[in-house]
């Protein structure tokens, strides 16, 4: 992809109006999104190359960034949908986001939990004489085996 | 992880087993274990698990792109031509080693003892020829090689079931459910999943990834390429990938001798067989089913019936989200399910449509998909308002997945689609498939009473998803079993009418499609037909 000052510029804009600084929350621009980041989001869906350029193509033309954006989604919701998809899949790349919005990934945590720990919580339900139980003549039939 | 080498096929076999998903590997297990010769060709490829990255800040963006169940979206190696343009529902299918087991939630659900007498109990659809009963010993074959793990005791079900494994984590937000709905008297039960949680076999214990669907990096969801396929080829049995079976042989008499196939370098090959075991799933089976007419047949093989390809079932699908004040961490967990209930699954006359929905508790994910118009609906919420509702949204929110019984029709049907070839000349497949009434007004019902459970819990907001196509995960019903050979394909074991060496043992073969994930019954279904292919006479006989 272009790395010229104006296509930066331009996406930084664009991907700011997605995603704006707020409080402690970064915008996507404060992270890098427009550089490194979205360099590696594209690397996994280069599809999604030729929006961004559509998008970034708008501003330079003259329009705002939310005027891009808005032209963008009137005229096909799927790029729309693609260029902020790349965007906040970038975004949420950033350890410094992670941090903020309190998302460690996708480590390794044990699943198994004991059955002793289910107990006080799966009884009312065996209780629970009105809960759904077997049909009508649900047992088993003679000759069945 | 190293793909086994697809050895040289062979030109004779005893049993040809075509497919490789779960009723593929459970057949050929039991028939390689009883000393019978048997070979597997499969169209796909082995899947390679390096490119699984739910360990690495990228898998967000590739999870639903890679491991995307749309065969048309795929484009891999192993799939064919689908039109689904005059489907309401798209059929969803991984076409490798392992089948959908691949791609699949790992929601294990046997079918109830209702769901084989629905015509007895609620005079629409058929009755199975077969009960839960006669298939009660055959899901205990083979839930301990399909790893399931869960909680013995559900009142919903008889008495005597007990997955092998200890269940996966129920999870805050699990928790937060059952305690909700034993407060409001609806039934509720730990999930049941084909998730290890303990050290077996080829397996790991489940590590909430939370990428069940979109590569298991820690090797603890089911795929039965891990736990079949892979010890099976390490013992000598041959399973060929790259094979694109494009007919079924017969002869004079009607029986089936072998199949034509495609190999991976697109050399085309037969291979001579004494039965055949057809295991495609229901667009591939009658897809086959139906381009192997003898001599040319339109009517296709085995159909004598008419009902090969129809009567498809694909099970509506609704989804409704809960978001909460509190942290649940809902980017963890199984998916899998936490929990499911069945608390709307019989019919209440009471209700304006028939039969009911399972429903099963699943977290919302990473905060990616969090911003998805799916299942949150087209919400403006980028720009000004964006960390305000991704705060509402990400880790404070659950999801109920609605699956509907779907009522068989024979108009919902797999045709031919000769204009669109796949690559060795074979017709491609067009789907015919609406929504009935019947599954229209389920929906309706069930995704109110989803918002009804999430206000008991406490839910500061409830979203309904938005009906997408891209649901057809459970595909069933175009290979009809049956007593009488003139309304259906196959009788109780599989075995075509038709053909009397030929067996289905796929989802094609359901009269009705249950409201439950059809894994666990296909599986077991599976282990009874082959239970009674090794009785039969005709694996010995040499066909003429």
């Amino acid at each position: 992809m272009t790395t010229s000052d104006a296509f930066r510029e331009a996406l930084s804009a664009l991907t700011d109006a997605l995603i704006p600084r707020a409080g402690r929350h970064p915008s996507a621009s404060d992270v890098g999104v427009p550089g490194p980041l979205l360099d590696r989001a594209l690397a996994v869906v280069p599809e999604a190359a030729p929006v961004v350029e559509t998008a970034v193509d708008l501003v330079l033309a003259g329009r705002t960034p939310d005027e891009a954006l808005a032209h963008l989604r009137a005229e096909s919701r799927d790029e729309f949908e693609l260029f902020a998809e790349i965007t906040a899949g970038a975004y949420f790349m950033s350890n410094e986001v992670r941090e903020v919005i309190g998302y460690p990934g996708q480590p390794q945590v044990l699943a198994r939990v004991e059955l002793e720990t289910l107990v006080d919580l799966v009884l009312p339900v065996m209780e629970n004489v009105a809960g759904p139980r077997l049909a009508p003549g649900d047992g088993p039939r003679e000759g069945d085996r | 992880m190293v793909a086994p080498n697809s050895p040289s096929p062979p030109t004779e076999t005893d049993v040809l087993v075509i497919g490789s998903g779960p009723s593929g590997a459970v057949v050929a297990k039991r028939l390689f274990d009883a000393g019978v010769d048997v070979t597997v060709l499969e169209q796909g490829e082995w899947t390679d698990y390096d490119r699984a990255r739910a360990d690495t800040p990228e898998f967000e963006l590739t999870a639903r792109r890679e491991w995307s169940s749309d065969p048309t979206q795929r484009h891999g190696k192993g799939d064919f031509p689908i039109d689904n343009t005059d489907s309401e529902v798209v059929p969803l299918m991984w076409n490798g080693v392992g089948g959908s087991s691949t791609s699949w939630a790992a929601n294990w659900m046997r079918s109830k003892p209702s769901d084989f007498r629905v015509r007895t109990l609620d005079g629409v659809a058929d009755d199975w020829p077969i009960s839960y009963f006669d298939l009660e010993p055959h899901f205990r074959k083979v839930e301990p090689d399909f790893a399931v793990s869960g909680v013995e005791g559900d009142p919903a079900y008889p008495e005597g079931y007990a997955p092998p494994l200890p269940p996966v984590t129920l999870t805050p937000g699990g928790r937060r459910m059952a305690e909700a709905h034993n407060r409001i008297g609806w039934h509720w039960w730990p999930g049941s999943n084909a998730i290890s949680t303990v050290s077996r076999g080829e397996l790991n214990p489940c590590q909430q990834r939370t990428a069940c669907m979109w590569g298991c990096v820690e090797g603890a969801k089911v795929s039965v390429d891990l736990t079949h396929w892979r010890p099976l080829v390490a013992q000598g049995l041959t399973l060929v990938s790259g094979a694109r079976v494009t007919q079924i042989q017969t002869n004079a008499q009607g029986h089936a001798t072998g199949a034509v196939f495609t190999d991976s370098a697109g050399v085309e090959r037969s291979i001579a067989a004494r039965t055949v075991v057809v295991a495609a799933n229901a667009v591939g089976t009658p897809r086959l089913l139906l381009a192997s007419g003898r001599d040319g047949s339109s009517n296709g093989l085995a159909n004598s019936s008419g009902l090969v390809g129809r009567r498809l079932m694909l099970h509506p699908t609704a989804g409704v989200v809960g978001l909460f004040d509190e942290d649940l961490q809902s980017y963890r967990g199984p998916w899998g399910q936490m929990a499911y209930t069945l608390q709307f699954y019989e019919t209440d006359d009471s209700r304006d449509f028939v039969r009911g929905a399972k429903w099963s508790l699943q977290p919302t994910g990473g905060p990616l998909q969090s911003t998805k118009r799916w299942p949150w609906g087209d919400s403006q919420f980028w720009g000004k308002g964006f960390h305000a509702e991704l705060a509402r949204r990400f880790g404070r929110s659950l999801s109920w997945g609605i699956i509907c019984e779907d009522l068989p029709d024979e108009s919902n049907r797999v045709v031919l689609d000769g204009d669109n070839p796949d690559e060795t000349g074979m017709p491609g497949v067009r789907i015919e498939y609406s929504t009935s009434e019947n599954s229209k007004r389920m929906l309706r019902f069930m995704t109110a009473r989803a918002v009804e459970s999430f206000e008991a819990a406490s839910a500061t907001r409830t979203v309904v998803a938005p009906q997408v196509r891209e649901t057809g995960w459970h595909m069933l019903g175009t290979a009809k079993m049956g007593e009488d050979p003139g309304t259906s394909v196959v009788n109780r074991y599989g075995r075509a009418h038709d053909v009397p060496n030929l067996y289905v043992v796929d989802g094609s073969v359901w009269p009705t499609s249950s409201g439950m994930n059809p894994t666990a019954t296909i599986a077991a279904f599976a282990s009874w037909a082959a239970d009674h292919m090794l009785e039969d006479q005709r694996l010995k006989e040499v066909p003429a």
